[in-house]
């Protein structure tokens, strides 16, 4: 995955080429760092790949197609004129990419753009300033400004613990620098130290000049978690041998995401809906600590657990040990033989000794998934002997939403974020909530993945304030409106409804309407015409015909 | 029947941007309540207060992913005081029933509404009177016309995306049956015929920022009403004015819920009266509207909604004004069933077409109720 990404060009880099230069940040496995260079002169053939692979690797990168739309986007406003989206694939050759022939040209009119003095300003100061900058730094040891500039060179330039080093050496003598602390939190990233990033990120987020910025800070440390995490799966199965023998924390639950097993590739992520369902619902027993589901999914793709893995209680046993969980939650859901038939199964495993504490059975039509899935999950706290209070009873008995299509939206939603990308989920939780603007669930997961949506594509440069943003707004990434609960969507199915309701207007639905949580504008506007007071101008509210006693019949022929 | 569109169709009986295979209605409900409103006028106006309290109840369901339906009809008494007596009228409304149908994978949906004749479509003279009192645009009675007779109206809506812009088009024909609107002995034999009605209607809205921007713009287009019968034994005309409607509004989260500034303007043309020569009927009118109004959650089931709204009035002769503001509670009692109780007050004037000045008052106080019966499917 691609976490950072800009676009400069030669010239404006200093460099003489006039070829057009893509830096790339880094991939998700901090394993790719270069530079993407595409040459006008050849702009049918494909760009070729200059750069070094980070120190900790000796890999080429893995760079996801994935991500085309997204990239688009942040190049588009670079651009004089709207194109199609970038069409990221991977190259034959390693580390290589190639952007699809159709955008060379227009990449081309950047480079032209930009030689006219209208492409971006440089970003923070390169790798080859470093020599120049260490002497400045000499010359003015008190000046944190130089510091930071030293501390940002060593970080583009990969050495992160001199970054690091330098940075906090900046922050003591002057402790409110936003891009300081900006580029501490990515320095110490870089590092794995996260606790320590997180406290870089948390205060620069207190330095930050305005919602946007904090917003981005926002979003990148829920990118922070979501590495941290993967950090975490790999450190757990490298010490594997040392967790297992490690007590579990008791009452600690980890659910696994439930396998589907079915001919509908369509309710295929119905097991990461019902995961989160089960995940939450358990978290309302007071007794039991559930583990993130990001957390168990974060182990799960480390350990590349095969579908069927996923239910074998011996491999659960040992996910769980890994997780220092005490219980394991693993699940199916199976197509019946009618289409519309699901069987839902769960069990609860020691991750102790690997036996089967409580199993759970429910099977009835699809529509009826959350009666199911409500079914099960009593089965299993019955079966654990776990006392539910009244209002435990009472909160396990809520149903997310009602509507099966917004939760097979969010459903989806959670398995693109899962795999990164947040675009695609967005558009989910978005399709979700414009079905049920009720689904708490999807409006939280909307609000934060919007902050992650654009975080994932913020260059550190633009991060940390050093290079402007570069959308057509001012902003790098489409505005968050992450700081609360509502998420306002756009999609055809508004504007259907408007058309719908507006030319064909009737009772029931005005009045659905009316009671239907609204985000929106709430105003009577003039209904269907009424042919009789119009025509009689009973209907003029300066001089309506009441209680005159006569109908005046305005239409008799003159 | 009952007062209609409303802007915030944009968000509620939603149907997803993904894929328009998937029904237009969410999940099945029955919807009712109780709702009153009130004018007071000032001094020498031809009423003193006109006041209604309307009780709607509608049923609206999806079948499969592509079909849905809905049916709704209300009871409503109208009471109109003048000079220390007043008068009363209240019968139900007509009955709509509507189903709709998506067509293809594309975001086409076809629709036709029947409207049953079940109000009283022919009333005495004084009754016709109280009940047309509440037909005025401006004001915000919630039923405006208690029958209309049989009619029929198809239609076909579609939208689409061009870039971050989504783009829909909607139109409609109504088909009236003639029907006998007087029941007094002198004019018990008129015939009234209304006219083909056409609509058709633009809308587009995107995102802009966290916010969505949506304009919308209606015309409708009206055939010649036809009396016959009665004292017009030649029969007599009536061609409505065209009708505008643009509207624009802007939703934005704000905190943990959501603001909206909307603005909107109605203008309706002369219409023409007589046979073979006709004459304007001097009753164009435009109100313009502007407003706020918000969704606010206080608690996790309950949602504060306040509004708003001024709208002016500009009618051929006189004018008006109404400034009002008030608030909706949304409470989700359960999973299931949500209360809405609220409360409006507005201040405004109004001028006569003789220029003489009448202050107005009015409140009103809603309670509606929905119970969601699952998705249907």
């Amino acid at each position: 995955m691609i976490t950072g990404l800009a676009l400069d060009t030669g010239a404006a880099a200093g460099r003489a080429d006039q070829r057009l230069a893509v830096p790339v940040g880094r991939d998700e496995d901090q394993r790719f760092r270069g530079t993407i260079f595409l040459d006008p002169a050849t702009s049918h053939g494909p760009p070729f790949w200059r750069g070094t692979p980070a120190p900790s690797s000796g890999q080429p990168a893995r760079l996801s197609p994935i991500y085309g739309p997204g990239v688009a986007r942040q190049f588009a406003p670079l651009f004089p004129t709207p194109g199609p989206p970038v069409h990221w694939v991977q190259f034959p050759l390693p580390g290589v990419i190639m952007i699809a022939t159709r955008w060379i040209a227009a990449l081309a009119a950047g480079v032209s753009l930009a030689g006219c003095g209208a492409g971006p300003p440089p970003a923070g100061p390169a790798p080859q300033e470093i020599p120049a900058l260490e002497a400045e730094s000499q010359q003015h040891p008190g000046d944190a400004e130089r510091m930071t500039r030293l501390g940002v060179a060593y970080f583009e330039a990969g050495q992160f613990e001199r970054a690091r080093d330098v940075l906090r050496s900046s922050l003591v003598i002057n402790a409110r620098q936003y891009s300081t602390h900006v580029y501490l939190g990515l320095a110490y990233e870089e590092l794995a130290a996260f606790d320590s990033a997180r406290a870089g990120f948390v205060a620069a987020r207190e330095l930050a000049s305005d919602s946007r910025q904090r917003d981005e800070i926002d979003g990148h440390l829920n990118l922070l978690t979501r590495r941290e995490l993967q950090f975490a799966a790999k450190q757990a199965i490298a010490q594997e041998s040392t967790l297992s023998t490690a007590p579990p924390r008791p009452n600690t639950v980890a659910v696994f995401p439930f396998r589907y097993s079915g001919s509908n590739p369509d309710l295929q992520p119905l097991g990461r809906g019902l995961t989160h369902l089960m995940i939450t619902d358990l978290a309302k027993v007071g007794r039991l600590t559930l583990l993130e589901r990001e957390q168990v999914q974060a182990l799960v793709d480390e350990l590349a657990l095969s579908e069927d893995g996923r239910v074998n209680p011996a491999t659960g046993a040992r996910s769980g040990r890994l997780l220092r969980a005490s219980e394991v939650v693993q699940g199916s859901v199976q197509e019946g033989a009618n289409q519309n038939q699901i069987q839902l199964d769960a069990a609860v495993v020691s991750a102790t000794n690997a036996s089967v504490l409580a199993t759970g059975q429910a099977a009835d039509q699809l529509q009826q998934l959350f009666s199911l899935q409500k079914a099960v999950l009593f089965r299993l706290l019955e079966q654990l002997q776990i006392p539910l209070s009244p209002a435990e009873r009472r909160a396990l008995s809520e149903r997310p939403t009602a509507d099966l299509q917004a939760f097979l939206a969010f459903s989806r939603g959670l398995e693109a974020e899962d795999r990164g990308d947040f675009e695609a989920a967005q558009a989910e939780y978005r399709s979700a909530l414009a079905r049920d603007p009720n689904f708490r669930a999807a409006s939280q997961r909307a609000s934060t993945v919007q902050l992650s949506v654009g975080a994932a594509t913020i260059p550190p440069p633009v991060l940390a304030g050093y290079a402007p943003r570069t959308d057509g707004t001012g902003g790098t990434q489409p505005r968050s409106g992450g700081t609360g609960g509502v998420v306002v969507v756009s999609g055809r199915g508004p504007i259907l409804n408007s058309g719908v309701l507006n030319t064909i207007p009737s009772i029931g639905s005005t009045l659905t309407n009316r009671i239907s949580t609204q985000i929106g504008p709430v105003t009577q506007q003039p209904g269907t015409r009424a042919p009789l007071p119009e025509a009689t101008g009973s209907d003029n509210a300066g001089s309506p015909g009441v209680l005159v006693g006569t109908v005046v019949i305005i239409i008799t022929r003159p | 029947m009952m007062r209609t569109p409303s802007l915030a169709a944009l968000a509620s009986l939603v149907a997803t941007a993904a894929a328009a295979q998937q029904n237009l209605v969410s999940q099945g409900s029955i919807v009712g309540g109780a709702e009153y409103r009130s004018y007071s006028f000032g001094d020498n106006f031809s009423a003193e207060r006109v006041s209604q309290f309307a009780m709607p109840v509608g049923f609206i369901m999806p079948i499969g992913d592509r079909f849905s339906f809905d049916i709704g009809t209300a009871y409503a008494s109208t009471r109109v005081d003048l000079g220390g007596t007043h008068a009363t009228y209240q019968h139900f409304t007509d009955t709509q029933l509507r189903a709709s149908y998506i067509i293809g994978s594309d975001a086409l949906v076809a629709s036709v509404m029947v409207n049953l004749p079940t109000g009283e479509e022919t009333t005495s003279l004084r009754d016709f009177n109280i009940s047309s009192s509440v037909s005025s645009n401006f004001l915000l009675f919630p039923v405006n016309s208690y029958g209309s007779g049989f009619s029929v109206t198809p239609g076909l809506a579609a939208a689409t995306t061009a870039g971050s812009w989504n783009l829909g088009v909607a139109g409609s024909v109504r088909w009236n049956d003639e029907f006998q609107p007087f029941s007094d002995s002198g004019s018990s034999s008129v015939r009234y015929q209304p006219g083909l009605e056409g609509r058709f209607r633009v809308g587009a809205d995107r995102l802009v920022g966290s916010s969505r921007l949506t304009l919308g713009a209606t015309f409708s287009t009206f055939g010649t009403d036809e009396a016959q019968g009665g004292g017009l034994s030649s029969g007599g005309r009536y061609t409505p004015g065209n009708r505008f409607m643009v509207d624009v509004s802007l939703v934005a989260p704000v905190g943990s819920g959501s603001m909206s500034f909307y603005i909107w303007d109605f203008y309706r043309t002369n219409g023409e009266s007589g046979d073979t020569v006709s004459s304007s009927t001097n009753n164009s009118e435009n109100i313009f509207t502007a407003g706020a109004s918000g969704a606010f959650r206080v608690a996790q089931k309950l949602v504060l909604e306040p509004v708003a709204e001024t709208r002016l009035w500009s009618p051929d002769q006189g004018n008006g004004f109404l400034v009002g503001g008030g608030a909706n509670l949304r409470i989700a009692v359960s999973d299931r069933l949500v209360l809405v109780p609220g409360a409006r007050f507005d201040l405004g004037n109004i001028e006569d077409p003789l220029g003489v000045d009448h202050s107005v008052t009015g409140w009103s106080a809603l309670a509606l109720l929905r119970v969601g019966l699952g998705a249907g499917r």
